[in-house]
C-alpha cells in the first residue's frame, strides 16, 4: 500500500491550497464558463459598449449594414479611444463623406463646435442613429 | 467550446514554437552545464525568434509556412526528447502554478477582448497592416508611424496563424513571454521554496491586465528580464 508521510501530506495540502487560491484569484473556471456561454461578438459589445464607451456594437452594425468598402472615420466625443482601428482596411483611403459620431450630444455646444473646428463638418445629414451614436453624411 | 479549444491550442502552439531551435537537452549538450531548463531555452529562443521576426517583417514571407514549419519541427523533436527523458518528479509546484497563472491571464484576456487606449489608438493599426499582408512601407499611412513595429508584427503573426482569427489570440505571446521571463528568473534561485515565493511576489507586483490591452510594456519588461537572466549564463 502507498504510504504518505506527514511531510508529504503537508506539502500536498499546501500545493492544493495554492492551486485553488490561484484559480480563484483569476476566476479561471467562471471566466471559462462565460467564454463557453457567450459568443465573442456579444462579449465585445458587453465590454466596449453598444452605444456607450467605445461603441463597438454600433460601429460593427454600421459596417455590416452598409458594407462600406473604404475606411470610415470614427469620432468619439467621450473620453475613449477611437474604435476605427478595429475595422481598419490597409491601403484603402478614408471615406470623405461618411463619418461615425459616437457619444455625440447634438444639444451640447462643445460637441457641435468640435465637429466644426476639429473635424471640419459644418453641415450634415443623419443617415442612421441610435441614442448618442450617428452615421452622418457630410453635405457638400 | 471551439474558442476554449483554440485558446488551449494557442498556448500549446506558443510553447512548442518557442521551444525551437534550442531546448533543455541541446543547451546542456552545447554548454556542458546541467543547470539549464526548458524555461531558459524558451528565453533564449525568444530572443532568436525576435531577431528573425524583425528580419521577416521587411519581407513578404508566408506566415503559415514559417509558423507551421517551426511548430511541426519543434513538436517532433521535443516530443521525442520528452518521451525519452520524461520524469514526472521534475514537474514542480512552481511549474504548475505558472501554467495556472498563464491560463488565468489568457482566459481573462479572451473574456474581455479589451484593447485599451494605446492598443486601439496606435498599435492595432500597425497590427492590421501586417495581418492584411501589408508591408512596413504602409506604416507611414497610420498614426505614429515612428513607433517600433516589431511587437505589432509578432502580434499580427500569431493572430494570423490562429484558426479562429480572433485578434486577442495574437496577444497571447505577450502573456506567454511575461510568465516565462519571470519563471526564468525565479528558477535561478536554487531553493524551490524561494523560487515559488519569488514567482508569486513578482507576478503579484507586476501583473496589470490593463497593460495586456495592446501595450508593449510587458514585451520590454520580458526582454529586460531575459537579459537579466542572461548575465547568469556566463
Amino acid at each position: 500500500m502507498l504510504k504518505i508521510s506527514n511531510n508529504q501530506t503537508k506539502s500536498i495540502i499546501i500545493s492544493l491550497s495554492l492551486i485553488l487560491i490561484l484559480t480563484q484569484k483569476f476566476n479561471l473556471f467562471y471566466n471559462s464558463y462565460i467564454i463557453l456561454r457567450e459568443p465573442r461578438e456579444i462579449r465585445l459589445v458587453k465590454y466596449y459598449g453598444y452605444c456607450s464607451k467605445e461603441s463597438y456594437g454600433f460601429v460593427s452594425d454600421i459596417y455590416k449594414k452598409y458594407k462600406f468598402n473604404d475606411n470610415i472615420r470614427t469620432y468619439n466625443f467621450d473620453d475613449y479611444a477611437r474604435i476605427e482601428s478595429f475595422f481598419f482596411k490597409n491601403k484603402i483611403k478614408f471615406n470623405e463623406k461618411y463619418f461615425i459620431l459616437l457619444n455625440f450630444d447634438k444639444n451640447n455646444k462643445k460637441h457641435s463646435d468640435n465637429l466644426v473646428t476639429e473635424f471640419k463638418i459644418s453641415s450634415y445629414k443623419i443617415i442612421e442613429s441610435k441614442d448618442s451614436c450617428y452615421l452622418i453624411k457630410k453635405n457638400d | 467550446m471551439t474558442e476554449i479549444i483554440q485558446i488551449i491550442y494557442s498556448v500549446f502552439f506558443l510553447t512548442f514554437f518557442f521551444l525551437f531551435p534550442l531546448n533543455k537537452f541541446f543547451l546542456i549538450l552545447i554548454t556542458n552545464n546541467k543547470g539549464f531548463n526548458n524555461t531558459d531555452a524558451i528565453s533564449i529562443n525568444f530572443i532568436i525568434h525576435f531577431f528573425f521576426f524583425f528580419l521577416i517583417s521587411f519581407s513578404k514571407i508566408n506566415f503559415y509556412l514559417y509558423g507551421y514549419t517551426i511548430f511541426t519541427t519543434s513538436v517532433i523533436i521535443n516530443i521525442y526528447l520528452i518521451k525519452k527523458n520524461y520524469n514526472s518528479k521534475k514537474i514542480s509546484l512552481l511549474d504548475i502554478l505558472s501554467v495556472i497563472t498563464l491560463f488565468g491571464i489568457v482566459i481573462q484576456i479572451a473574456l474581455t477582448n479589451r484593447l485599451e487606449w494605446d492598443g486601439l489608438a496606435h498599435w492595432l493599426y500597425k497590427v492590421q497592416i501586417f495581418y492584411q499582408n501589408g508591408s512596413v512601407l504602409d506604416l507611414k499611412e497610420v498614426p505614429f508611424p515612428s513607433y517600433p513595429h516589431l511587437g505589432s508584427f509578432v502580434w499580427a503573426f500569431f493572430w494570423k496563424i490562429s484558426y479562429l482569427k480572433y485578434e486577442y489570440l495574437g496577444r497571447f505571446f505577450y502573456i506567454f513571454i511575461y510568465i516565462v521571463s519571470i519563471l526564468s528568473l525565479a528558477k535561478l534561485l536554487k531553493d524551490n521554496f524561494y523560487s515559488l515565493i519569488f514567482f508569486i511576489v513578482v507576478t503579484t507586483l507586476t501583473l496589470d491586465f490593463y497593460l495586456f490591452g495592446g501595450y508593449q510594456e510587458y514585451l520590454l519588461f520580458s526582454i529586460l528580464s531575459i537579459f537579466a537572466r542572461f548575465f547568469f549564463f556566463f
